[in-house]
């Protein structure tokens, strides 16, 4: 049987319509992958003792086999709160009380870990190195890195994981990523596979021994927040016996999808169910999203925007942010050729207008976002889409209805999920047709 | 204050002794008020112009032809003559999982606009064997 371990929070997600949402996180996410699929399996976690009563009734209507407590977190009340769940950008995790905590291990507990068949560890806010203390070389170990381990050099694992799990959210994978060859030379004696998630751009499975790599897509679609979703992935793809890895890969991304569609937990067990009734080739047929992080350098976004000093640079900024979050490049043409000023001479017109324009034909997209009727704006979608360079019209604010504007632009996006589901999806199709 | 859904745990049956609360609490108790496999929905496709249907008869489908969902490379509508006519948006991808369910999605052409940029919006129904 599988012992999953890690921390167990109260996630609180702020930003949930119609209402904050508040449910238990940390590892209890990865369980409830495996109620939906009605695996047995165990939970050893930390947790302050306040929670002990919740934990004890969410993992029996969970029917977790056992919930074994391997210490107590003191000083801290493990708290998330999350501005923002989609991963539209940085997610702003706010943990309450996280420079005070304190846990207190109970050694007794800690000893039966070393009975289990298989180990899949969440790293968290306890000491990793004193789980792998307690485990041996013929279990199978599977960690995911998650935040908590801000270096390899923090890992001592003294045998071989079956499975590394590194997200490009992780402080890990922020700290230390060069390259995708680098970065897997780093783990080459500690791990035998290693997964890299790469959020919306799918999932890179290498494997030491063949020196195989293997592009996993992700499914997108509306999701209603993406807490939890990458534990999710992690623990189906090592829980479906009987299926190869690259196999249960596919099926812990469909699940994966699934997870951050709802956060209603009977509505993700029955689609758990419903997904698992098609065939495994039926689901790798389907075509999903593959962007790796480093192609995303070669995503060079021109800004089309009335993006001058005296308007509001919320949304513009916002963009900035989110898309470099991604790793992608956005181009914003009058912060890097500068601002026409007021009667400007024609001299001075025409070269902004020249450095403009061969900014846009460097670009590979165009996203247009449009506040108010900014000719400049205008005229700049009339371009790219006469160029056939892909064009994204942003418009939360449904101010767009002239038919040009509506009809010309490839696609109009009217929330910022949508918007980055649809620049990843654009810019998958293109890798995969060898155009970037 | 203090009405929020932050007051207590419930995704999951059984909390507090398996009651729902109350139905104007849209994020709380362990289900959603729908299931969305059951749900009739309308949208425009995508990728028509560089599907089979218009590839291969340079046209599109006209308003009010017969249309099936079926899952192939994406989920895709296809027409009468068996033909590919467009993909369904990936919002959509969920009815992967309602199809091997045993929902079947049909449905008509809704709007059919052809020209530079052909336009085919269709309006599709569940039923269920």
């Amino acid at each position: 049987m599988i012992c999953l371990i890690g921390d167990i929070l109260t996630d609180v997600n702020l930003s949930a319509q119609p209402e904050p949402k508040m449910r238990l996180g940390g590892i209890i996410h990865a369980a409830r992958a495996l109620w939906a699929m009605d695996i047995d399996y165990t939970v050893a976690y930390f947790a302050p003792s306040y929670m002990e009563e919740h934990i004890s009734n969410c993992l029996k209507q969970y029917n977790c086999k056992e919930g074994i407590r391997l210490g107590e977190v003191v000083n801290n009340p493990y708290v998330m709160l999350f501005k923002e769940a989609k991963e539209i950008g940085d997610q702003g995790y706010e943990f309450l009380y996280r420079d005070t905590i304190n846990i207190k291990y109970y050694e007794d507990h800690l000893s039966r870990l070393s009975s289990f068949d298989e180990i899949f560890i969440i790293s968290g806010s306890y000491n990793i190195n004193t789980i792998f203390k307690h485990l041996n070389s013929t279990q199978r170990i599977y960690l995911d890195c998650a935040n908590d381990i801000e270096s390899s050099e923090h890992l001592c694992n003294s045998f071989p994981l079956e499975i590394l799990f590194i997200s490009t959210s992780s402080s890990i994978f922020r700290n230390e990523y060069s390259t995708f060859s680098e970065f897997c030379e780093i783990f080459r004696t500690r791990t035998k596979n290693l997964i890299i998630k790469e959020n919306r751009g799918g999932s890179i499975w290498y494997e030491y021994s063949t020196l195989s790599k293997t592009e996993i897509p992700c499914y997108l679609s509306e999701i209603s927040h993406s807490v939890g979703v990458g534990d999710v992935f992690d623990v189906v793809s090592i829980a479906l016996h009987g299926e190869s890895l690259e196999n249960s890969l596919y099926r812990a991304s469909w699940i994966a999808k699934i997870y951050a569609e709802t956060t209603f937990v009977d509505d993700f067990k029955r689609n758990v169910k419903r997904s698992l009734k098609g065939d495994v080739m039926s689901l790798k047929s389907l075509d999903g999203c593959i962007l790796p992080w480093e192609i995303r350098q070669k995503c060079h976004i021109y800004l089309a925007a009335p993006d001058f000093n005296h308007v509001d640079s919320f949304s513009f900024d916002h963009l900035e942010e989110c898309l470099s979050y991604h790793n992608f490049v956005l181009h914003r043409p009058i912060k890097e050729n500068g601002q026409l000023p007021l009667r400007a001479d024609k001299a001075k017109s025409r070269e902004l207008f020249n450095k403009d324009m061969e900014l846009l034909g460097r670009c590979n997209m165009v996203i247009a976002m449009l506040p108010f009727n900014d000719p400049g704006t205008l005229i700049e979608i009339g371009i790219a889409c006469e160029r056939r360079i892909p064009t994204i019209l942003f418009d939360s604010d449904k101010q767009a209805y002239n038919c040009m504007l509506t009809e010309l632009p490839d696609k109009i996006c009217t929330d910022w999920d949508e918007l980055i589901c649809e620049i990843f999806s654009t810019y998958s199709k293109m890798y995969k047709n060898g155009v970037i | 204050m203090g009405s929020s859904g932050t007051g207590r745990l419930t995704d999951y049956s059984g909390f507090f002794g398996g009651q729902k609360p109350s139905p104007s609490k849209g994020m709380q108790g362990p289900s959603g008020p729908i299931d969305r496999c059951a749900l009739a929905f309308s949208t425009e496709l995508e990728d028509v112009l560089t599907s089979e249907y218009y590839t291969k008869l340079k046209t599109i489908p006209a308003k009010g032809e017969h249309i099936t969902i079926a899952i192939k490379y994406r989920i895709v509508v296809i027409a009468n003559n068996g033909l590919v006519v467009g993909n369904l948006p990936t919002r959509y991808n969920y009815l992967y999982e309602c199809i091997n369910d045993g929902f079947v999605y049909q449905g008509v052409v809704e709007e059919s606009e052809a020209g530079i940029l052909p336009l085919v919006i269709v309006a599709v129904t569940p039923s269920k064997s």
